[in-house]
């Protein structure tokens, strides 16, 4: 069924767990199920060399978090600052309510605060 | 009257579409209580107690009329009947009233809530703590059985001021023993009984219990009215709550002086209409008895606690067949509440899951959240097979 991709993955991560080196990182909760998502970023040269994420949720978020972060790898921090909640939408698949949506955004809204704030960090 | 759910049932078309189990967060609502809503608008509008024009005294009449029959039914006065938005409204009216009441009488006072409370049980309680200072609050812990440990609660009574507890839990289904209320009230306490839970399943003694409250809402009458049930005496002695209004009967540029009761704790224009409907909702309740909601509940429940036990993968918070009323909280071991919620609604299964506002007992079970089903009178069980089977596809995902 739909969700089979997705419970897999959940199950199953790829881009679960700790970074040795990364140099930007923010974590983050949602009140909807409770789902904590931290992610780790390895920066260079505005471009996302390596990236992982931690926490605990619904099946939902995690799976979102690692089919996300699949995605960003190799890809400049502007691009990851101009991804939307559409982007997830096409990633997740399955369609979502407006209360469910927010299990799948988390780890976009903590992607882009650890970017802003590595930004911000390293502006001089 | 007899009971037959089918007939029942033809009552709430909604129940067609959807397997409705998340009755202690909202029940369906009956065409008879809709159907009365929209005639007062129709044909009986106008704003209440103000107006001297016949269309506001008939709206006036309608309201009082509904204040009446809640009266009777409780065995109270009229004037013992306030109507608020809801339980957490009538909740937060008397932490704030109360607290203020016995802490310039006694400098402070010592509240008893427990657990298992929702939160609206427990923070209308720190709020008049950060406003008042001198309270104390303690907690009521659990038994091995999710019930609210007796011993704990024989020794915490002693010397509290106030002693509120739910009636009914909304997470695992128990009815508390009515004898808690009778022991706090012979230790010298204030009672407070919180049945948003328990009033739309059960008939209440008011004995031991000083004040009642409850919602609307979950007992099939429109959203935004509540109830607060009180002692005349301790309701004369208790200051206002919110301000404006009816609740008044002399302002100057100095001072204000309250009106009588029930008046006096009701701000604003109150839902007069819903007040209306919810004198609906207990007549049609009072139509199919309490006693055959309570027996119709109890084999649901029985029947669906049997099945899910022979579900793999199931855990079950409170599972004892005394004491329990139609609520199940479980989890599944592999998935995530809100997932078994999700995948519920695939089969159009309407289902729980999460803290259930009550954070202090999820805790103490350790857990982040769960999933619970609640049923009404109306729920069938075809509609619990229906829910063993999507349990069961769930298992095989
Ligand atoms: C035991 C209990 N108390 C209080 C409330 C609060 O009810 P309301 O939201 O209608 O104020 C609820 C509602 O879920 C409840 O279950």
């Amino acid at each position: 069924m739909e969700y089979d991709f997705l419970i897999e993955r959940s199950e199953k991560p790829v881009y679960k767990g700790n970074l040795k080196e990364f140099n930007a990182s923010f974590n983050d909760r949602n009140q909807v199920c409770g789902d904590q998502v931290e992610i780790f970023l390895k920066i260079e040269d505005g471009i996302i060399k390596d990236a992982k994420f931690d926490g605990k949720g619904c099946l939902i978020s995690m799976a979102s978090s690692d089919l996300l972060l699949e995605q960003v790898i190799g890809k400049s921090i502007d691009e990851v600052l101009k991804l939307d909640d559409e982007f997830i939408r096409k990633l997740v698949k399955v369609p979502l309510g407006v209360n469910r949506i927010k299990c799948a955004t988390l780890p976009l809204k903590v992607l882009k605060r650890a970017v802003i704030d590595y930004v911000s960090k390293n502006k001089n | 009257m007899s009971f037959n759910v089918e007939e029942i049932r033809k009552d709430f078309p909604i129940l067609k579409d959807v397997i409705f189990f998340d009755n202690a967060a909202s029940t369906q609502k009956p065409l008879q209580v809709i159907e009365s809503v929209e005639q007062f608008y129709k044909n009986n509008y106008a704003n209440v107690l103000r107006g001297v024009y016949k269309l506001s005294e008939k709206a006036t009449e309608l309201y009082e009329q509904s204040r009446k029959f809640l009266a009777d039914f409780f065995g109270v006065k009229s004037k013992e009947v306030i109507f608020t938005k809801n339980s957490t409204e009538s909740l937060n009216l008397l932490a704030d009233s109360l607290t203020r009441m016995i802490v310039k009488k006694k400098g402070m006072v010592k509240v008893l809530i427990s657990v298992l409370e929702h939160h609206s049980n427990i923070v209308p309680w720190f709020i008049a703590k950060e406003r008042y200072e001198n309270v104390e609050i303690e907690f009521v812990g659990l038994n091995q059985e999710f019930k609210l440990d007796e011993k704990d609660f024989l020794q915490k009574v002693k010397g509290k001021d106030i002693v509120s507890l739910t009636g009914l839990s909304n997470v695992t289904g128990y009815v508390t023993n009515p004898k808690l209320f009778e022991i706090a009230k012979k230790e010298g306490a204030i009672t407070i009984c919180d049945g948003a839970q328990l009033v739309p399943h059960h008939k209440v003694n008011l004995d031991y219990i000083d004040f009642l409250v409850f919602s609307g809402h979950k007992m099939l009458a429109p959203v935004g009215i509540g109830v607060l049930i009180g002692k005349q005496d301790l309701l004369e002695e208790m200051p206002c709550f919110l301000g404006g209004g009816e609740m008044i009967s002399q302002v100057n540029v100095n001072n204000f002086k309250a009106a009588e009761l029930p008046y006096k704790f009701e701000a604003g224009t109150m839902p007069f209409v819903q007040a209306y409907g919810l004198m609906k909702a207990l007549e049609y309740l009072n139509k199919i008895g309490f006693d055959n909601i309570v027996e119709h509940e109890k084999k649901l429940v029985e029947y669906a606690l049997q099945k899910m036990k022979s579900v793999k993968n199931i855990t079950i918070y409170g599972s004892d067949l005394e004491d329990k009323t139609g609520i199940i909280a479980f989890n599944h071991k592999r998935f995530h509440a809100h997932d078994v919620a999700s995948f519920m609604d695939m089969r159009n299964i309407a289902i729980r899951a999460g803290h259930h506002c009550a954070m202090p007992l999820h805790e103490f079970l350790n857990i982040n959240g769960s999933a619970r089903v609640s049923f009404y009178f109306y729920n069938t069980f075809e509609e619990v097979d229906k829910f063993i089977d999507a349990l069961n596809w769930i298992n095989a995902l």
